[in-house]
């Protein structure tokens, strides 16, 4: 340790090079650990879960294309056979699909009368086979009755509902008490609550009411529906396309497609944070090897330019590993002062992020990491340089350069 | 002299080859990220009716909600009532209406026994073509009649003129809309795309251009499929088509073209009436009543250039700055390990002046070949991006602002990693260095 004023006085005195450096190495620092901490935002907010089973389900989107068929007997001449087909857990007709970016939302009201306070929630029109289908959870209350799925047309809307809604949202209608029993409304509809699901995210992953949704046990007779569809593991993609040629074969004139797994729905949705990722992790990448390069090259240099020095502090006595240890203490020296500079510039971007953009205060550990993760680098990316100075002999001291 | 310079850079620079391909590389990764980077935010942030600033305007009303405003944008929505769109078309006050939507329809050729697929189209009147530039490869608009009183009339993409008819002159032939039979009058060249989409920017700002496009007014018979977005705040009871025509809720964008002083001041005069007419009726109880915005400023309100790629922006000038830091410092570096030889050009009586640009020079050819390279190199960060970024095709594309930006990085970046390290040895004394040899 007693090394390092030495160390800084000599950085000091040829001091144009190595103020570049720790201006590099701090610019290198500040943005590595911003963009660590950006990642680490992104990977959490794809991983949420969507209360969904994810891995193991897939959409089919039908239309009728003659106008004048009752959907309700096609829905459910289709889904017994998706449910009779071998693999499939359980399927069910859903008016939209979670975190797939497009559906359709709504606000309940406690009190019909008070405009001011509402809900908003995502809605899902599904059945009974709903919650085994999408592989929800229920905690409270009960599922739905095949005799309260309504199939109904535009023109004979119903005039009670009993729903079922997620733990976020029936903590936000009513904190501290059940529920389950409770009626609310959805414009001058009354709706009981009959189930609490633990959890399912709405369609759109970034509004405030994210993890607020409702199921009503109702159809609208329209001309399309989408199919949701759990099969056992491994199975998904054969039955997918099964069944798409099954349901194409029973009827040639209608529409049927857009089939898609929900584990590609949820890339496509969050395809800009998936982008963001990989973006931020090459740049890391680059980052570190722009960095070793200039560090190799730097102390490479310093080396030949101080084979004479070295040489003489051979011949005064230096072990090999004592050189060895100056320079590599040259190089913590270097990035020490980085830390420090590059510490105040992450904070001073962070905190005007944080005010300009509302994005969270840099946390700690995120610097500290990057720290030592530059001073690794800088280690590895200088120890060829370094080991080939102390294998200059003693001789060089004498001789000419 | 300069070629004695030239010359005497490139023997330099050979000789230490290691040192001269690191500072290229550091370069080179310096500029390709930033040319990226900033050809993605020209195109995302660009607008491309800036030529009709003056002259187009997208329209807002605000007959929503009395209890509370409009949730996004500029608190007034972006979309209008059905009734509303249909006043604002038959007062034929502006130079040019355009009142659309976004459906999706099944298109298939008359007798076909193919699966059918549904389509991305635009229901619209047309003035859409007029208004926003598009380029005909056959036919053109329909006529003003076909949009009153809808006309079974349909305009084609390219790509789906190719689709059904080979890339054929088509005009003339009958597709199936829906199940029911139109007849072509235009088909639009796949060379038109306007990036972003600015008159529709509910949804996807970055999609290609519709499929295909037919008289909006038919969506007063029947309902088609809205790919739009379709917002609502009354509850009212819809129970059919024309309880939904007469409803609250907003699906339709609309724009006018307003050619002169004049013409903006009377619809402004009209729109006025409108909204006081309307108020006796228990509407339009906000205020501002309307709003009429140029495209620059619609870009500006639907906030079209993401978050995430203004912090990327600003990220790859850092990261360009931390390149060409590291490759002064390795200039530096070289430089000054070639210290004698300059000191014995000094001592031979070259003056600082020349061997300081004589050491630029060398930094120009560094800073070039790191450019050059850089710009290949940003060609695959460009085929990386449009990777990445679904609906990003149109985005992620080289253009004159990449270019120019390519020459002017190579300036600034010679300039910067070149200057200081030039300086410092044309400063050296070369006295110092004279006696070690």
């Amino acid at each position: 340790m007693l090394d390092v004023i030495p160390i800084i006085k000599s950085l000091w005195r040829n001091k144009t090079g190595p103020l570049l450096i720790i201006l590099q190495l701090s610019l290198t620092l500040a943005v590595v650990s911003t963009a660590l901490f950006v990642v680490s935002e992104r990977i959490a907010i794809i991983e949420r879960p969507s209360g969904m089973i994810e891995a193991e389900m897939f959409k089919i989107w039908m239309r009728q294309n003659s106008p004048d068929v009752d959907m309700e007997q096609i829905a459910k001449r289709d889904m017994e056979i998706i449910r009779a087909t071998p693999g499939v857990i359980d399927a069910t007709p859903i008016s939209s699909i979670p975190i797939s970016g497009g559906g359709s939302s709504s606000s309940l009201y406690k009190d019909p009368q008070d405009k001011l306070t509402d809900f908003p929630t995502a809605i899902y029109e599904t059945t009974e086979h709903g919650l085994a289908a999408l592989g929800l959870v229920l905690i409270e209350g009960r599922n739905f009755n095949l005799d309260e799925i309504n199939f109904f047309t535009r023109e004979n809307p119903p005039k009670h509902l009993v729903v079922i809604i997620t733990k976020d949202m029936a903590d936000k209608m009513f904190p501290g008490e059940s529920a389950v029993g409770k009626t609310v409304y959805m414009g001058k509809l009354p709706l009981t609550i009959i189930g609490i699901i633990e959890r399912l995210m709405g369609p759109w992953p970034d509004v405030e009411f994210a993890t607020s949704a409702t199921l009503l046990p109702v159809m609208v007779k329209d001309d399309s529906i989408n199919y949701l569809v759990r099969t056992e593991s491994g199975q998904r993609d054969a039955i997918m396309h099964s069944l798409l040629e099954k349901l194409r074969s029973i009827d040639s004139t209608r529409l049927v497609g857009d089939e898609k797994s929900i584990e590609k729905i949820k890339r496509e949705t969050y395809s800009s944070d998936y982008a963001m990722i990989k973006i931020l992790s090459f740049v890391i990448f680059l980052l570190t090897f722009v960095n070793a390069l200039g560090i190799f090259g730097l102390t490479t240099f310093w080396v030949n330019q101080r084979r004479k020095q070295i040489g003489i502090r051979r011949a005064l006595g230096s072990t090999k590993a004592g050189v060895m240890r100056y320079f590599m203490l040259e190089n913590v020296v270097l990035v020490a002062f980085s830390a420090v500079v590059g510490t105040i510039i992450a904070y001073v971007n962070s905190s005007y992020m944080a005010r300009a953009h509302s994005m969270e205060l840099l946390p700690v550990e995120y610097v500290l990491i990057t720290v030592v993760f530059l001073l690794l680098v800088t280690i590895l990316a200088a120890y060829s340089p370094v080991r080939r100075a102390a294998q200059i002999s003693p001789v060089e001291a004498v001789s000419n350069v | 002299m300069w070629k004695y310079y030239l010359r005497l850079s490139l023997h330099s620079l050979r000789k230490t080859p290691t040192l001269s391909l690191l500072m290229v590389l550091a370069i080179a990764t310096g500029i390709a990220a930033n040319l990226t980077i900033l050809t993605m935010h020209s195109v995302v942030s660009s607008n491309p009716l800036a030529h009709k600033n003056e002259r187009i305007f997208a329209v807002q009303l605000n007959a929503w909600d009395p209890d509370r405003e409009y949730f996004a944008l500029n608190a007034i929505p972006p979309q209008l009532t059905y009734q509303d769109a249909k006043a604002l078309y038959d007062a034929n006050v502006a130079d040019e209406v355009v009142v659309m939507r976004k459906a999706g329809v099944t298109i298939q050729l008359p007798e076909s026994t193919e699966i059918p697929s549904a389509y991305a189209t635009r229901m619209t009147t047309r003035d859409f073509f007029s208004m926003f530039d598009v380029q005909f490869i056959y036919g053109g608009p329909w006529s003003k009649n076909a949009d009153e009183n809808p006309e079974h009339v349909v305009v084609i993409s390219e790509g789906m003129n190719n689709k059904f008819f080979k890339g054929a002159n088509s005009l003339g032939q009958a597709i199936l809309l829906d199940g029911e039979i139109f007849t072509v009058v235009g088909v639009v060249s796949e060379k038109w795309q306007l990036v972003p989409n600015v008159y529709d920017l509910n949804n996807l700002p970055f999609e290609a251009a519709p499929d295909a496009y037919f008289p909006f007014f038919f969506s007063a018979a029947k309902p088609y499929q809205g790919w739009g977005n379709v917002q609502s705040w009354s509850n009212e009871e819809i129970r059919t088509h024309e309880d939904y025509l007469q409803s609250e809720t907003i699906w339709i964008q609309a724009w006018v073209g307003l050619n002169s002083a004049e013409k903006r001041q009377e619809f402004s005069q009209f729109l006025e009436n409108y909204i006081s007419t309307q108020k006796e009726q228990g509407r339009f109880k906000r205020t501002p009543g309307y709003q009429l915005n140029s495209p620059q400023e619609w870009l500006n309100i639907n906030d079209v250039v993401p978050k995430d790629n203004k912090q990327l922006l600003m990220l790859s000038f850092v990261f360009l700055m931390i390149c060409l830091v590291n490759s002064t410092v390795l200039m530096l570096a070289k430089f000054l390990r070639k210290a004698p030889e300059a000191g014995i050009r000094r001592a031979l009586g070259a003056s600082r002046h020349s061997i300081f640009f004589q050491h630029l020079t060398e930094a120009f050819i560094v800073g070039a070949a790191g450019a050059l390279l850089g710009l290949l190199m940003s060609m695959g960060g460009l085929a990386g991006v449009r990777a990445l970024y679904s609906n990003y095709e149109n985005v992620a594309v080289f253009n004159g602002v990449t270019v120019a930006a390519a020459i002017l990085l190579a300036l600034v970046a010679t300039l910067c990693s070149g200057f200081l390290p030039a300086w410092r040895i044309s400063h050296a004394a070369p006295a110092k260095y004279l006696k070690t040899q």
